[in-house]
């Protein structure tokens, strides 16, 4: 019985953060773009990956993360999207989780490790796609523009996980 | 102590990222060679100037000729004259390269090669 209890607890609980993963999505896409260029974005659902890596682990952190991509793709997306979001989150989930588990990064560094790792993965992805390597030439932009989004996703998802620690 | 830590190893992260892609952004805008606008003449009068950034086709000279951008690449789509040299000369996207088709008087080259540091993907 206690077991089918928690059972429940943490299925609505990940149910919850994916919820707040695709939210976090739509207000995003809501945003106008202050930069004329692809990529360069804040990353808000990120709160809700880095939050889930921290309180539930790395497997369940990869099915909110997979889960949102899908779910936003078929909502408000197209299946090109959807490969460079699928990229983009494998490639950040591989890098944050072993960087959690092996080096005294906190949440804000590894936060910083992941929208790197996510746009380095878009941009693999868009060279898939385009089939044009000059695309990696804009890897130094999205590194220094995933480093800044990534400290401030890092900050709020520090604040996230301190604060729901007291509930 | 530990907090010590974390807050040195987050900020050699931070610092290393950003001085590494700093470092390789100098250098890709120092060596870059590709242009950023197709300018267009036709009978040696400008029509158009189009940014190689944005992926487009362009009728020009009555419809005699069209030009294509994509991929920051420009190359004529078709020309209406019977020897289709200018088709025949393939992508163009260094500064200086340029496409003429000569019956039509149609003329594209590439223009501009400053580095204003956003652009980059061309």
């Amino acid at each position: 019985m206690k077991k089918d209890l928690n059972r429940a607890h943490s299925l609505s609980l990940l149910a919850l953060t994916v919820s707040a993963a695709m939210m976090l999505s739509f207000v995003e896409s809501q945003i106008p773009a202050f930069i004329p260029i692809p990529g360069i974005k804040i990353g808000l659902a990120n709160i809700a990956v880095v939050f889930a890596l921290y309180e539930f682990g790395i497997i369940k952190a990869y099915g909110v993360s997979l889960i949102r991509v899908l779910l936003v793709a078929l909502l408000f997306g197209n299946i090109t999207g959807m490969i460079y979001g699928l990229f983009g989150a494998v490639f950040s989930l591989s890098l944050m989780a072993p960087l959690k588990k092996f080096t005294p990064l906190s949440c804000v560094g590894v936060s910083v490790a992941g929208a790197v790792a996510h746009n380095a993965g878009q941009i693999l992805a868009a060279w898939i796609i385009i089939g044009n390597e000059k695309i990696l030439l804009y890897l130094p932009v999205l590194v220094i523009s995933g480093t800044l989004s990534g400290i401030a996703i890092g900050f709020a998802s520090g604040i996230l996980i301190k604060r729901l620690k007291k509930i | 102590m530990k907090n010590k830590k974390r807050l040195q190893a987050d900020i050699i992260l931070i610092v290393s990222l950003l001085l590494i892609s700093a470092i390789a952004l100098t250098v890709i805008l120092v060596t870059r060679k590709s242009g950023k606008y197709a300018v267009v003449t036709v009978n040696g009068q400008e029509v158009g100037k189009y940014s190689l950034s944005r992926d487009g086709e362009y009728t020009v000279g009555d419809g005699s000729n069209v030009i294509a951008i994509e991929n920051g690449r420009v190359f004529m789509k078709y020309a209406c004259c019977p020897d289709k040299t200018c088709q025949k000369r393939g992508k163009i996207y260094r500064s200086g390269e340029s496409i003429t088709c000569l019956p039509n008087r149609v003329n594209v080259q590439i223009i501009g090669n400053t580095s204003d540091g956003v652009e980059l993907v061309s």
